[in-house]
């Protein structure tokens, strides 16, 4: 190589006065410069300067890219690599993905909030969004109950947000799945549904509202042509049909019942043959927005009813669509024995059809307080009282204290399962012929054999089964499986 | 009989700095080589590169000449972004040597390497500048690079916490 030494002349000699830096390398070359860096280089880049975090995001996004295809933003992928979720999030900005499903990553929870922040833009940039699943469960196990607390409260706006734009952007299938102890973070206040399918399930379903939800015929629904409201005269449930039942039921009524008993009633509660309709009085009851219809079965946690979700709880199980409850057991749940006697007053579903009772806590006085209100509509009225698996121990069941109840008229209850300890005060409560269409008495086994521990095999059929299958007189069927 | 004499090619920076050079040195450039064979005639004239100063093209060619003989890489044999990532480090110790240069000069030889397509250089040169940036704080990385902090203190806060999680790994 030779060289000229003529014309030699510098950068600052010809006049060259803006000093080159980093910033002002071409975009290009910025990217190839940092894609050699490590992930935590590229996230202490991410917080230099408003260029350099874009880039950094980028890169991020691209060198863990999520499965980005045929319109579908598929962040599940990236399970095993929890630090890609918000840089691949910023990248996805970008994209057009009607399609989002996003698994929240184990110990994800500090950005949890930015991740859906970061996904609620990119729904509101795409022109509509088809289908929205967000499965946080995984996320949710990773944490202490503490952690979970102290993270609900923040990490509600945020999936808030997401799925109001979802929603703006005509969702059609809403998934969300929070798992045990999150369930709902979203639906505790009325939101505008028009997705034709929402599906919400528990990390073991069907603990919460679970399964059943999917099916088409079963399921919750929501109306997807009528996101205004749905009056009560389109409702299967509407007023028309409810007011002839009524009618019927209460004609029947009118003639067993006395009107002296119309006293200082409360929510639902049959009370007087001249009631028109159970009214809600003194008990404030919190109705579910008109927009939802539970036609189909609606499993609750006991989870659900402490006060956390409480308010939520409530407006679900009042709502006027609910024709089948469920309140179940959870295993991440401690018992709450003393919470019943307050909350049953509180519901009133004045279309229910199906009670079902599966944790403890429910004291026969409650339960006859809950039937009482809903005497007329409940057609077939099952109370199973399944002995939680903590309980599966040597304790020893206390006997029911003799309870002074006045009478009660269940014309539609079908069939009843107690524990023989339960059915023995509470049939012993009601006249045989104030029980016209009990058909079926269920006792079960795991109860049994409780009783069996606590009081003797032959105390529990003489004076608990026995007393009760004399008070009940006539029955069609009589499951004692193993006893 | 005497090896065949090396063509010598002449090139003119934008600060009118000529150099005469080896063809297979100049060739080194994706862009000149390229030139050189688009040119069938034999020219006095030289190439004028007018991106490129002269003390610039100076170190280039102190690379090209360092590497000349050594084969170009095709589009086939180019590393995967993944691969160039573990390699950050993989500079050799000429190469090392020869980019110990300061800020204002490494970023010309990598703006003149993109420009003359120079593909090792370039490599050298952003690996250089990563490096630079490796194991480096926000605020370390402003000062080193002279960067100003745009974002609001909100903004910085809000990418602070989210970033948090990466320390903790």
């Amino acid at each position: 190589m030779s060289t000229s030494p003529s014309n030699s002349l510098s950068l600052n000699e010809i006049g060259e006065t803006t000093k080159l830096d980093l910033a002002n390398l071409l975009p290009e070359l910025l990217f190839q410069i940092l894609t050699s860096l490590d992930d935590l280089s590229l996230y202490h880049l991410s917080a230099v300067c408003g260029t350099f975090n874009q880039l950094s995001l980028d890169i991020l996004f691209k060198r863990y890219c999520p499965d980005v295809s045929k319109g579908e933003l598929n962040l599940n992928a990236s399970y095993s690599r929890p630090s890609i979720l918000l840089p691949a999030l910023h990248r996805a900005l970008y994209l057009h993905v009607p399609r989002i499903s996003m698994a929240v990553l184990p110990k994800s929870s500090p950005r949890l909030l930015a991740e859906f922040r970061m996904l609620k833009d990119i729904v509101v940039r795409q022109s509509g969004n088809e289908a929205l699943s967000i499965n946080l469960t995984s996320s949710m196990w990773a944490n202490d109950g503490d952690a979970v607390r102290r993270s609900l409260e923040e990490l509600k706006p945020g999936l808030r947000g997401l799925v109001d734009a979802a929603m703006k952007k005509g969702c059609k299938k809403l998934n969300i799945d929070t798992g045990i102890g999150f369930k709902f973070l979203y639906f505790d206040r009325p939101i505008p549904f028009r997705a034709r399918e929402v599906a919400i399930s528990g990390e073991f379903s069907p603990h919460l509202i679970g399964t059943a939800i999917l099916n088409n015929d079963d399921g919750i629904r929501f109306k997807s042509s009528n996101p205004e409201g749905t009056s009560s005269s389109e409702s299967p449930f509407g007023t028309s049909k409810r007011t002839s039942f009524s009618s019927k039921v209460l004609n029947k009524f009118k003639r067993l019942v006395p009107s002296k008993n119309a006293t200082n009633p409360v929510a639902g509660e049959v009370l007087a043959p001249d009631l028109e309709e159970p009214q809600p009085q003194n008990t404030p009851v919190q109705r579910a927005h008109p927009k939802s219809e539970y036609k189909g079965r609606v499993e609750l946690s006991a989870d659900l009813f402490t006060p956390t979700w409480l308010d939520w709880t409530l407006k679900i199980t009042n709502d006027t669509t609910l024709v089948h409850l469920v309140i179940k057991p959870t295993r991440a749940s401690k018992p709450y024995t003393d919470v019943w006697h307050n909350i049953l007053p509180s519901i009133y579903a004045p279309h229910l059809e199906w009670f079902e009772f599966s944790t403890y806590g429910l004291g026969v006085e409650d339960l006859v307080s809950f039937v009482r209100r809903h005497a007329t509509t409940l057609q077939c009225l099952r109370l199973s009282f399944t002995m939680p698996e903590s309980m599966n121990s040597s304790r020893r069941l206390m006997p029911e204290p003799s309870l002074a109840i006045p009478e009660i008229y269940l014309p539609r209850l079908h069939t009843l399962c107690l524990p023989p300890h339960s059915i023995s005060p509470f049939l012993g409560l009601i006249k045989p012929s104030f029980l016209p269409d009990l058909q079926c008495v269920n006792i079960q086994p795991p109860l049994v054999e409780w009783l069996h521990r606590s009081f003797g095999r032959s105390q529990v059929l003489e004076h608990h089964l026995n007393d009760a299958l004399e008070s009940l007189g006539k029955f069609s069927a009589l499951y004692l499986d193993e006893v | 009989m005497a090896a065949p004499a090396t063509q010598q090619i002449k090139i003119r920076c934008n600060d009118e700095k000529e150099f005469t050079v080896d063809r297979d040195v100049l060739e080194r450039s994706v862009l000149i080589k390229n030139m050189l064979e688009d040119v069938t005639e034999q020219q006095d004239a030289p190439i004028p590169l007018p991106n490129v100063s002269g003390p610039v093209m100076a170190k280039v060619l102190e690379y090209c000449t360092h590497h000349r003989g050594e084969p170009l890489p095709s589009a086939d044999t180019e590393q995967s972004q993944d691969e160039t990532r573990k390699r950050t480090t993989d500079i050799s110790e000429w190469d090392q040597k020869f980019i110990t240069v300061d800020q204002e000069m490494l970023f010309e030889i990598i703006l003149a390497a993109n420009y003359l397509d120079i593909k090792s250089l370039l490599d050298v040169g952003c690996k250089t500048v990563a490096n630079m940036i490796k194991g480096k704080t926000p605020e370390e990385i402003r000062k080193l690079f002279n960067i100003v902090n745009d974002f609001t203190p909100e903004e910085e806060a809000q990418i602070k916490k989210e970033n948090e999680w990466a320390e903790d790994r």
